[in-house]
Parts: structure tokens; sequence; C-alpha cells
């Protein structure tokens, strides 16, 4: 199985298998949503990268509530559009109301009920 | 519960409110740079921008808003509105496909000598509907605004005025025996009476049960008034025939005045004096709609100044503006009334010219150059020289297509060695 990193291939798998307490040592940020865009995982990088605390944030839709600066076409959209998605792009976020680079990598595949959006400071 | 654990609460309560703000919210220095913004600003700048280059709120928007740059710093005050729902047009981008119709409503507030506060909303759906209501509106304006003073009078059947009472000779200075019997239109100027006009107009009202005209209108003095009149069938509603007209014709020429000067305001570019881009496009609507209905041709003429930045880096930005209104100045010198010039993006121009294929548009944009290669510039006594380079290509599928042929020709031309013309 693939190691847990940003740009490991086929990562989706092993994101799946990992435990909570391995997804929290991740050295970058891990979202984990439902078929429905919920949040089911917010692990602990991504929560102090955000400044929220994690109850504030899994059960909400990550897209619509939490991340709006990502719900647009370039990224949001891509889940609902794409059966299969394992993209890395440029992006930028506004975390504690500053610009912030990220790389993401969207991930989603058509056997698995779970969808990952994976975050790395630039 | 600790105080701090309490501030760190509060902290988290607040982010959580700025990570949801429905409308984009930006604090920027005065010349644009972004010092806070929250995610649904960045999100529509994201859509702008995918290039995450959106450092600078003023460069992000230049390709749609090149104005505002000016507009901000043309704003004296210490503080104040500069700006207020400044619709900001992303529909047309030829730069970037699959981008979804985006239109912003922009509205910027100056706080004190350093700070800008922005706040961005996404109009789109807002926009669409624009177009329909806008015309209802104008429509009922013209029922129940003003009613103070309007001129009330009818026809008979066959068109010729039957009463005038006071409110008419008031507005329009004629006694009723002076114009009673005289046909609907009498009071229209010399060259707009025409007898096929008015029985057309009466149709209308008999078929729609009422027609509304807008126009000069002449006083028995002689001084013309512009004037909406709506025309209205007298008549039981279940007869097949008319009984008559009433015409109600009101002065609305201080209103046509202020709308006249607002559409001047709201469809031109505050430095140069060019059309903005959304007045371009909605020109270039038309001029499609002749093209394909009427086969009449037109064609763009992309123009941009050559090494426009090293002219801003050598001289400064206010030199750079004096090259844009003077590069405007020179292509409206070589163009018909008929065409049209808008800024297209920063230094970037596009010309409209109705009714002209592109060998024509060819020899009008080397006319262009050649004027402005021999054009010199004085500013603070110093004299400069510059060239711009143009690409044309004339009407074929849509507006966006053409622009992107005429993009790709001004590339070519650019990579040529510019000051020079390039057709697609």
């Amino acid at each position: 199985m693939s190691p847990l990193t940003f740009a490991a291939p086929d990562v989706l798998h092993t994101l799946v298998a990992a435990t909570a307490e391995e997804l929290d040592s991740a050295d970058f940020g891990i979202v984990k949503m439902d078929s429905s865009g919920k949040v089911v995982l917010y692990n602990t990088f991504e929560s102090k990268l955000a400044g929220l605390a994690k109850n504030k944030v899994i059960g909400r839709r990550f897209f619509a509530d939490v991340a709006i600066c990502a719900n647009n076409h370039l990224v949001a959209d891509r889940y609902e559009e794409e059966a299969e998605l394992d993209a890395t792009i440029d992006y930028v976020f506004a975390f504690e109301m500053r610009r912030t680079q990220v790389q993401l990598r969207l991930l989603k595949s058509a056997d698995c009920a779970y969808r990952f959006l994976l975050v790395k400071r630039r | 519960m600790s105080t701090e654990q309490n501030i760190s609460e509060r902290y988290e309560a607040l982010l959580q409110f700025l990570y949801m703000c429905p409308v984009g919210i930006v604090r920027l220095t005065l010349n644009g740079n972004i010092e806070q913004i929250n995610p649904k600003a960045t999100m529509l700048l994201m859509q702008i921008s995918a290039k995450d280059d959106a450092t600078n709120l003023f460069s992000t928007l230049s390709q749609f808003a090149p104005e505002l740059r000016n507009v901000v710093s043309a704003f004296a005050e210490p503080h104040g509105t500069i700006v207020e729902n400044y619709t900001i047009d992303v529909r047309h981008g030829v730069a970037r496909k699959n981008t979804p119709p985006l239109v912003l409503a922009l509205t910027l507030i100056k706080v004190d000598a350093a700070t800008l506060m922005a706040v961005l909303t996404d109009i789109s759906k807002l926009a669409e509907q624009e177009q329909m209501i806008r015309s209802k509106e104008a429509r009922l304006r013209a029922i129940f605004d003003g009613v103070r003073d309007y001129a009330i009078y009818t026809l008979d059947p066959q068109g010729n005025i039957e009463t005038w009472n006071q409110s008419a000779q008031r507005v329009e200075g004629y006694r009723p025996e002076e114009v009673l019997g005289q046909p609907f239109g009498m009071d229209y100027p010399l060259d707009a009476q025409d007898p096929a006009r008015s029985g057309y107009q009466l149709r209308l009202a008999q078929q729609y049960g009422w027609y509304e005209d807008e126009g000069w209108r002449v006083r028995r003095d002689g001084s013309r008034f512009w004037a909406n009149s709506i025309v209205s069938v007298l008549g039981r509603s279940d007869s097949q025939t008319v009984d008559g007209y009433s015409v109600i014709t009101r002065d609305i020429t201080e209103r046509k005045r202020t709308e006249d000067e607002l559409r001047r305001l709201a469809s031109t570019d505050f430095l140069t004096g060019a059309l903005n881009r959304r007045r371009f496009f909605e020109e270039a609507q038309r001029h499609v709609m002749r093209a394909t209905r009427a086969s009449v041709p037109f064609s763009l003429v992309l123009v941009d100044a050559d090494h426009f930045k090293r002219i801003n880096d050598t001289y400064g930005h206010s030199f750079g503006d004096v090259v844009l209104k003077e590069l405007v100045n020179s292509c409206q010198g070589s163009l018909r009334t008929e065409d049209l010039v808008a800024r297209y993006g920063g230094e970037e121009f596009v010309i409209l010219l109705p009714g002209v294929t592109q060998q024509r548009a060819l020899i009008v944009a080397e006319r262009i150059r050649a004027a402005v290669e021999k054009s010199i510039l004085v500013v603070d006594g110093r004299e400069i020289r510059y060239t711009i380079s143009l690409g044309v290509a004339q009407f074929a599928d849509s507006v966006e297509a053409t622009l992107r042929q005429a993009d790709r020709a001004l590339y070519l031309a650019k990579a040529g060695g510019r000051n020079c013309v390039v057709a697609s």
C-alpha cells in the first residue's frame, strides 16, 4: 500500500484504511467527506491551519459551510461532476483572512464511499 | 472556564463567522494590495484569475474594470465610499475557457489614508434578470412617475384631435381651437411628421390596447421637449369598433437629460472616455444580430500599446495614462462616427468597424498605426513617441471567437516585431 504522503500515487486506499491517529499525524491537511460532501474527519494539521476545532467542522458540508473559498467550478464542482478524480492543483485559501497559497489534491473514486481533500502549504 | 480558553473560543467563533460569510470582504492598501481577505472573496477572485496571482485587487480586475485604479486615485476625500455596487462583468473573458458566467458588484470604501475595504457580491443571477426587470420598470415608471405635468387629449376614430383640455394647453401651448380636427402627430417635429407613421402607431394601439412612444414634440412657440406618449384605445372592451383614443403626453426632458448623462457615465471608461467592456459587448451583440440576419459584416481590431510596461516603469503611471488617452484620441481621429472604440483591458483597446470587411479593416488599422507612430507626446516638457500593434479579424460565429482570432493576430503582430498590423 502507498505511504501516507501528499503526493503518493494511489493514496486514496491508504487514506481509507488509515486510522484517525495516523491521519492526525500527517504533515498536511486531510479532509474526509462522505458522498454528500459532509465532513467525516478533519485532521489535526488542517484544524491548526484553519484555526478551527474539529468539532466545529465535523458534520458540516465542507465546501458550502467551511471552505467557501473552494466552493466553485475549480474545486467543489469537480467532486460532483467527475466520477473518478485525482487532481493536484495550486490554489489559494483564506486561512484566518490571510491569503495562503496551497496545493490541493482532490480525490474521489467510484469504488470508495468517501472523498478526500488534501491540503499542503506552498 | 479559564479566560484563555474563553478567548480562544470567542476567536474561533469569530473565525467561523467570517469563514461562512456569504459576501466577499477584502482589506486593501490604497494601491490595491490585498492585506486580508475572507474565503468568499478568495473564491470569487480565484474564478477570475486561477493563476492565484490575485495579490492585488486592481490588477486582478484590470482586465474587466481597467478604470478602477483611476477611479480610486481620483478620489480625493480622506474617507468615504468610492464606488457602490459597481458592476464588473466577467462574462466575456476570452482568456480562459470553462469559466461560468460571473457578474460582480463591487463596493469600495476608503477607511483612512492607507486602507480600503472592498465588498464583493456575486450578482450573476441578478444580472440575468436585470434585462427583464428593466423593461418592465420602464413601463411602470412611464405610467406612474411624475404624472404632475401631462397633456391629456383625445382623438376620434380617424385619429384626429377631438378634445384638448387645459393640461394639454399648458404643456404644449396650443389653444383648443388651434388643434381640434388636426391629425395625431401634429406636435411632432416637421421631419418626423408622417401620416403613415401616425397610422401605424394607432393600429398598434388598436391591436394591443395601448402604444407607447418617446421622442421630440414641438410646442406652439417652436420650442422642443422630449416626451413620453401613451396612446390608449377608447371603447367597450367587447366591441370590435374603436370609439377613439386617449393620448397622455408627458414632458420628460429633464429625466432624459439625466438618463443620457448617467448612461454616458455608466458606459464609458473613466480614464480615456472610450466605451467600457460591458457596453462594448452590448453594442457588439447588436452588430452580431445585423450580421446574422442581414449579412452586414463587421470587423474587430485589437489595439495594444507596445512596451507599455516600459513606458509606465520609465515615466510613471500618470504618463502611461496620458499615452492611453492619446491612443484613444488617435484611434478616434482615424475612424468614422459609427465606429466604436472600447477599453478592453489594461492597455488593450478594441475597435468595432460596422459594415467593414477584414480587407478594409486592415487599411483602417494601418491608418491608425501610422497616425500613432507619427504622433509625439509632450508631458512635463518631455517628448515621447510610442507605437501600437494591431490584430484584425472579421466577425464569424461569435464575438468571443472573433476576439480570439483578433487576439491571435495581435500576438503575431507583437511577435513580428511590434508596430505593425496583422490580420487573422
